[in-house]
């Protein structure tokens, strides 16, 4: 038998110890030499136990004297080691896979795991490594992160193939998606159709939809925490990819050896380039570049620099003349651009610091030209800000996180311009600049009230400061873990949460050219008070975690519309703004085997969302946009051999909230010069659109390994049986001239094919 | 031009048609529309010879009729020509002749500015609605003109008004419409006639002038139109203001969807009590 693990021990200090305390710092390792976060340490005497950080990182202060030391972590081997400790020492540590995985094929290794949850009173949250998103057949074949949380308990999706994401009854904008740390408001290209987080950086990515730590604020319905990688290679690694919508390389390079690394990942559509060989011109193009810098200054300091920029051009400009239409000339150009800057210190022993800095910018412009009417619109918002945190990360007895947190979200005037004829159709506007200071401060601690039952209580004072209001709310944050036994909890949690922002945008789908406003004078900050219970339980054998969730949420001040207000390039939307309440309740529920052959979820939510606002439906609760009655979805990846892999999405969902015409009269026109056909339409969202289930395939072969270089192709197929996911009810002729009912959706069967590789 | 190699060719030869041969899904099947009781639609007209007149129809379902579908046919489907109309004003009960094609009028009522007048409509197939509303006093045009504006583009007319503004919160609506000979009533249905509201806010009696071109409609000249000026309530200014900022909603299913206001009690349209200023002008 293979030897179950080896230690080395590497003593880079060796200062002498002071009095009787001594420190032991070290760094848990896979076999594949990937620091691993969350794995569990236990020094003895003592029992002190801590977590790994992220970066695989963990110490302790323990006396002099003989220690024996533990690490567990879900699917590897325990480590044992028992030493004499007589000076500060440094550990690195690499753990097997088990026994029972060796004898698999392929080792699923994995940073963050599911069933790490039922050590901590975490819950409503879910984690995915790059490797899980990468494995998923989606849409064109990109991996994409935001398809794959769709597939997720508790969210909902909205137009099928949008990257919008309505998470326990919320809406598309009460989604807090970072990225390292920065705030990123247009999380879509290609109309919102592909996400715009490039799949081969990422390193893991933390999905929360309820028990938000007091340290997350300014969003009323999930936190999407998405981490890149900060690995720091041996030597140059290139990966790339060839698909049918981007291509992608990324490139990574060590600088100082274990101190530091940057790495440059790149993507850019690769439909325009592929319409050009067929002698089609299409003048759309996106790219993504992202950049970052690791730096370990020290054995306590660690620097991360990441910034990200893209971009969704389209560019009738740049159409030979005989492709141009006429005088017809136009440009739109979207982009998001973040950057971030974070700094980990260990202060001492037991506390350390996060401070991170923060810009973020999304931006559009639009020029149309046509004959001698111009329109340009443009709008623009920046946020500065920071966060200082600091804990102490125990798990015996309490442990402490507190810190303070600062936006300034500068809003630029949204400027529509117009000239020529056009100008008497729709007038210049622009609305106002706007300034919203987001201030927090935040604590939150965690321990054990009894050797079963542990908490996890914390509070965030939020404030959102405009010109000549400031509001305040106290976001008060609760959860609760009972264990039953060493394999089943149960949780319980509450929390309280505020929006400062919101985006104007209808109910029914979102824009990339929606912009965000923040609260103003007359317009309140959005508010939900959420409860939620859960029962978590893990099957170590079957390498199954299994967690059902309840859920209450309820929403107030939430952002809404008078009813026939036209959004489209009006600058005016603040006047025809009304505020509501809404809830939302449900149960969900989530199988996840996450290591051997065979891996992947299975989820299932059954849920309710409704709203209520004034001036809609005579003040009476009606059911949102997307309230989903049931949702479910199976992803399955199996690894059949060494070179290949096969993958599957099954996806059953009910049929969204839909308002059809359901009669129509007729009327003379004002000028009374001809008749009107006037529509007449159910009550606000009275109507379910059909149920739609669909199947992705995929097939994974990766050539056999050669020393240098590494290829996979990834071929599949969405939409296998081709079936329609309704976007809405529509009236259409038929060949008779009568007319009909048709439920149309967008995306049929749409194969694909991508090659991908590293070396 | 560097040659691209053959393995990146293939490539992208297999990845066309792999995207050609996607297809589109078929439509599903639409079930559980709730059905549309019919409900009585008001539209009035006040003439400059003091008369009245009402149309009465009844609305019908969203699958029958359509921009396709020819109004002669439609009216006489809908029209209600078995009402009881009856206008109350200043204590008095005026009761309205039915005049064919659903229509029913009085000669002889007094159109007072300023006056209440009630709408009763009582029909026993169709059902039973009421309405009320305020006489609008006339206002006419202080100045008016209608030219002809030519560009290397396109040919538009140009209105040139104003108006004096009695005290109070005023509502104007101007209309303008190409008058022609040989316009049927089939191609009547959805006109791309062209109206424009103002309201008094920014000019409360001043005298108020103004010009615009009118879109959606190609000119030429010795082409007759009809210019008119009407003085409406706030709710009708309101309702035409919602059809007016809704007809660029082309993406419906990303329109916020509603049920345009209406004055009437159980039932569509408007009740108004209102008097155009109508000129004609040929275009030079």
């Amino acid at each position: 038998m293979k030897q179950l693990y080896f230690f080395t021990i590497l003593i880079f200090s060796s200062l002498p110890g002071v009095a009787q305390t001594l420190e032991i710092k070290g760094i848990v390792k896979d076999n594949e030499g990937e620091r691993m976060p969350q794995a569990y340490v236990t020094i003895m005497p003592g029992k002190l136990q801590v977590a790994t950080e992220k970066d695989g990182t963990f110490s302790f202060t323990t006396k002099e004297g003989k220690v024996r030391l533990s690490i567990s972590y879900t699917g590897f081997q325990h480590f044992y080691s028992t030493f004499f400790l007589q000076k500060d020492t440094t550990l690195i540590i690499t753990l097997q896979p088990s026994v029972d995985q060796l004898k698999e094929v392929v080792v699923t290794s994995k940073a963050f795991l599911q069933s790490d949850q039922l050590h901590t009173t975490r819950m409503s949250s879910v984690t995915l490594t790059g490797k899980e998103i990468n494995s998923i057949p989606v849409l064109g074949g990109e991996a994409d992160l935001l398809k794959v949380i769709q597939l997720l308990p508790g969210t909902s999706k909205g137009v099928e193939g949008s990257t919008d994401l309505f998470v326990r009854g919320g809406a598309a904008d009460q989604n807090l998606v970072l990225l390292d740390g920065a705030p990123v408001y247009n999380t879509g290209h290609l109309l919102g159709f592909l996400s715009v987080f490039n799949p081969d950086i990422l390193d893991g990515v933390e999905y929360m939809s309820g028990a938000f730590p007091a340290e997350y604020g300014g969003r009323l319905s999930s936190i999407l925490d998405v981490r890149t990688k900060s690995t720091f290679p041996d030597k140059t690694h290139v990966q790339g990819n060839i698909g049918l919508l981007a291509s992608r390389l990324k490139i990574e390079q060590p600088l100082i050896k274990d101190k530091l690394t940057i790495w440059v990942a790149g993507r850019r559509t690769y439909i325009d380039q592929v319409m050009k060989l067929a002698h089609q011109e299409l003048p759309y193009y996106f790219y993504d570049l992202n950049v970052k810098v690791n730096y370990h200054p020290t054995a306590r300091d660690q620097v991360e620099l990441s910034t990200y920029a893209g971009e969704d051009i389209l560019d009738f400009n740049g159409l030979s003349n005989r492709r141009r239409q006429g005088n017809v000339v136009s440009k739109s150009d979207i982009g998001n651009s973040t950057q971030s800057l974070r700094w980990r210190r260990k202060l001492n022993n037991e506390w350390s610091s996060t401070l991170t800095l923060v810009r973020s910018v999304f931006r559009y412009s639009i020029f149309n030209k046509f004959e001698d009417s111009q329109l340009f619109v443009k709008s623009n918002i920046q946020d500065l800000g920071g966060k200082l945190v600091l804990s102490s990360d125990s798990l015996q007895g309490l442990s402490f996180k507190g810190g303070i947190e600062f936006t300034n979200h500068a809003v630029s005037p949204n400027i529509i311009s117009t000239s020529g004829e056009l100008s008497q159709l729709l007038e210049s506007s622009s609305t106002q600049s706007q300034n919203c200071i987001e201030a927090s401060a935040f604590v939150q601690a965690d321990g054990n009230a009894t050797e079963r039952l542990r908490w996890s209580a914390g509070l965030r004072m939020s404030s959102g400061i405009v010109s000549g209001k400031t509001y305040v709310n106290p976001e008060p944050r609760l959860a609760l873990r009972y264990t039953v036994n060493d394999r089943t909890t149960v949780k319980a949690s509450y929390s309280r949460m505020a929006q400062y922002l919101h985006r104007v945008s209808s109910a029914a789908v979102s824009f990339p050219t929606d912009i965000w406003y923040p609260v103003t004078k007359t317009v309140q900050p959005q508010t939900s008070n959420q409860y939620s219970v859960a029962l978590q339980h893990t099957i170590p054998k079957s390498n199954l975690y299994i967690s059902v969730e309840g859920y209450y949420k309820h929403l107030d001040k939430l952002v809404g519309y008078r009813e026939g207000t036209n959004l489209f390039l009006n600058n005016n939307f603040e006047s025809q703004l009304i505020q509501g309440e809404g809830r939302a309740y449900g149960t969900e529920v989530l199988i996840k085997k996450e290591a051997g052959k065979l891996t992947g979820w299975i989820s299932y939510t059954l849920s309710w969302s409704q709203r209520k606002f004034n001036e809609i439906n005579n003040d009476n609760w009606y059911f949102s946009r997307y309230d989903r009655r049931h949702n479910g979805a199976l992803v399955l990846n199996y690894q059949l051999n060494k070179c290949i892999s096969l993958s599957a999405v099954w996806e059953f969902i009910s049929g969204s909230r839909f308002t059809p015409i359901i009669g129509q009269y007729i009327v003379p026109a004002p000028s009374l010069g001809g008749f009107n056909l006037v529509p007449v339409y159910a009550q606000t969202n009275s109507v379910k659109l059909s149920d739609t289930h669909r199947l992705d395939l995929g097939l994974k072969y990766r050539q056999k390994a050669h020393k240098y270089f590494q290829g996979e192709w990834f071929v599949g197929v969405y939409n296998v049986y081709n079936r329609a996911a309704p976007i809405g009810i529509f009236i259409e002729p038929k060949n008779d001239g009568s007319y009909q009912y048709v439920q149309p959706g967008l995306f049929g069967l749409l194969p694909f094919v991508s090659y991908g590789f590293k070396f | 031009m560097k040659t691209i190699p053959k393995i990146i060719t293939y490539f992208i030869t297999a990845s066309i048609a792999l995207v050609v041969i996607a297809c589109t899904p078929d439509p599903l099947p639409v079930k559980n529309i709730p059905t549309l009781t019919p409900h009585i639609v008001v539209s009035t007209q006040t003439v400059p010879d003091q008369s009245i007149v009402v149309l009465l129809t009844k609305s019908v379902g969203a699958l029958d009729a359509g921009k396709n579908s020819d109004l002669q046919t439609l009216l006489a489907q809908i029209v209600v020509s078995d009402a009881l109309v009856t206008v109350e004003h200043d204590g008095e009960l005026d009761t309205l002749t039915y005049l064919g094609n659903g229509l029913y009028g009085n000669a002889d009522t007094p159109i007072l500015a300023g006056h209440n007048y009630k709408l009763n409509v009582n029909s026993p197939t169709v059902g039973v609605v009421t309405s009320t509303t305020q006489a609008q006093a006339t206002i006419n045009f202080e100045t008016v003109s209608a030219t002809l504006y030519e560009n290397e583009y396109d040919t538009l007319a140009v209105i040139n008004y104003s108006l004096k503004d009695p005290p109070g919160k005023n509502f104007y609506m101007v209309n303008v419409q190409q008058i022609s000979a040989t316009e049927t009533l089939s191609s009547l249905l959805n006109p791309r006639l062209f109206t424009h509201v103002v309201s008094d806010e920014e000019f409360n009696e001043a005298t108020f002038q103004e010009e615009f071109k009118v879109f959606f409609q190609h000119y030429s000249v010795n082409d007759t139109v009809a210019v008119s000026l009407t003085n409406i309530s706030e709710d009708y200014y309101n309702y035409v203001q919602k059809r007016i900022d809704n007809r660029f909603s082309v993406i419906s299913f990303a329109t916020e969807p509603f049920n345009y206001p209406t004055n009437v009690q159980g039932g569509y349209g408007f009740f108004n009590m209102q008097q155009p200023d109508v000129r004609l002008f040929v275009l030079k």
